[in-house]
């Protein structure tokens, strides 16, 4: 039976895989104190005047009534959020004293483990100024937003700065998906028979924790220069062919964590990582500024390919030959819709973290910035990093992002599975292999 | 399956990369590069999918070199030579 709802500006249903991440948002809220954000970390090769910069922002922020909106149930119990216009500043503003550049991004991160302020709150920004140069750090709440989307949002604000517009429909009506229930179940019914199968076959090694109790997330960015990004491509193309940077990615931070997996003595058995897919379009120019708009990949390194690059960049390519052959990533897209039946508590205790969990490690490489100026406001860009929280279980992610022609890579790990020496080891590891 | 030539090979190609990317940077062409396309990984074995499907080929195993992802041109005397 296909149930058609009015379309509505205030209300925009959520997808399954919003109404994951708004349990995985309560489930870290409880067990580590800070929501599921992320933020966006943009060096400027300059100092921004701040009072204009917040004061444009604020007006490019009131354009979107979903940023002061929350999360609710609709009479057939499909979740939605409830756009709102409540009064409060759509964001907020901090600035931060730094004495230097590596103060500064340890004090970038301790906002990442810092709850938004007040509640109903979304998206903050700070404020970094160094001597010469400034960072400009913008939080955001997954719930809200994926990492595409925050590129995208920042993009259309530096138009916004331009031409004083905003053009294009950028919150855009969707519909209640209370239809196509049988592709729904078949695709539940193929994620847990994939389930099972993988668990029959494969021991997963990943780290464990004796405790989550005053766990942070913590961050180390490697980032690499134009020349160095250069050759890093020239060795993927090689090595894993084109347009297979990711999987080449992969690779090397798996072999990176098996290594540090054997060094901390963690039993044997075969690698599973969560790999994300954004499900736009592919070279679509996007609107979609809002929600999230991803799925998974699942894929697994075997113990015995994992110490020959060739022999696992093979092995990862057949697999994910068939799992986009088997629209697996759709499938779980689709799964999930039947998720958003439970309440966001009982989801949320699905996705609490874990002593070991039964993945290894967390993966996202999300290719070129959607954000291609030159410049924020009035000031040159040097660089922009993504700095995610990574979901408790496994509390490890290894994310790649580019901005114009410099490669970073981010380790994201939660300080009670992984000491900073060892951290520091893992990315060292990986920017050398790549 | 009866032999195809290059240029029916080509055609498909150029229906089927318009179809992955639904066009949105303009209509394929032959001549132009993959990547100015807007092909990322997904996409891109996407369309190594959809020759398997047409051509009963399977590039991923069979091994494409960077100069067979030059242009559609180049991919479509790739799959002659395989087929």
């Amino acid at each position: 039976m296909r149930i058609e709802l009015p379309f509505s500006r205030d209300k925009r249903y959520l997808t399954g895989m919003d109404w994951i991440i708004q349990a995985l948002d309560k489930a870290c809220r409880v067990r580590l104190g800070a929501g599921h954000s992320f933020q966006i970390v943009i060096e400027l090769e300059g100092l921004i005047e701040g009072g204009s910069f917040q004061e444009c922002f604020h007006r490019y922020c009131l354009l979107f009534p979903y940023l002061q909106g929350a999360p609710a149930r609709d009479f057939n119990l499909a979740p939605y959020w409830k756009a709102g216009k409540s009064g409060k500043s759509p964001v907020g503003f901090g600035k931060i004293k730094a004495v230097d550049a590596k103060d500064a991004w340890r004090l970038l991160e301790k906002e990442l483990n810092t709850p938004f302020e007040p509640a109903g709150l979304y998206l903050k920004v700070l404020e970094v100024r160094l001597e010469k140069v400034s960072l400009l750090g913008f939080v955001f709440d997954h719930r809200l937003f994926d990492a595409r989307g925050a590129e995208l949002f920042l993009k259309k604000f530096q138009e916004y700065f331009l031409t004083g517009r905003c053009e294009g429909d950028l919150t855009p009506p969707g519909p209640a998906y209370l239809d196509r229930w049988s592709e729904q179940f078949q695709a539940g019914r193929k994620m847990n028979r994939l389930r099972i199968a993988a668990r029959k076959m494969t021991r997963v090694r990943s780290l464990e924790a004796r405790s989550f109790k005053g766990a942070r997330n913590r961050f180390k960015v490697k980032s690499f220069g134009t020349s160095e990004t250069r050759a890093v491509f020239e060795r993927a193309d090689k090595l894993a062919g084109p347009f297979m940077f990711f999987l080449y990615g992969l690779a090397v931070a798996g072999q990176a964590v098996h290594a540090l997996l054997d060094r901390k003595d963690a039993g044997t058995g075969d690698l599973v990582v969560s790999v994300t897919r954004d499900m736009r379009p592919a070279g679509s120019n996007g609107t979609a500024l809002f929600f999230n708009h991803f799925s998974f990949l699942f894929f697994r390194a075997g113990e015995d390919c994992l110490p020959d690059l060739e022999v696992l960049l093979r092995s990862l390519k057949s697999e994910f030959y068939d799992r986009v052959k088997d629209k697996s990533a759709e499938a779980l897209r689709d799964a999930g819709m039947l998720m958003r039946i439970l309440p966001r508590s009982v989801l949320a205790l699905g996705l609490q973290p874990r002593a070991k969990s039964s993945i290894s490690f967390s993966f996202a490489s999300t290719g070129e910035n959607a954000y291609q100026a030159e410049g924020f406001m009035e000031e040159k860009i040097g660089n922009m990093i993504h700095l995610p929280r990574v979901p408790p279980s496994p509390g490890l992610g290894i994310y790649f992002s580019q901005y114009k022609s410099k490669l970073s890579v981010t380790l994201s790990y939660l300080d009670n599975l992984l000491s900073e020496e060892e951290a520091a080891d893992l990315l060292k590891a990986i920017s050398e292999k790549l | 399956m009866a032999a195809k030539s290059v240029e029916e090979i080509l055609e498909v190609l150029l229906h089927e990369t318009d179809i992955i990317l639904s066009g949105r940077n303009g209509k394929a062409s032959p001549s132009a590069s993959l990547a100015s396309f807007g092909f990322d990984s997904l996409s891109f074995v996407e369309l190594l999918i959809a020759i398997e499907r047409n051509f009963n080929v399977k590039l991923i195993d069979a091994g494409i070199g960077p100069e067979d992802l030059k242009t559609l041109e180049a991919l479509a005397r790739c799959i002659h030579r395989a087929i």
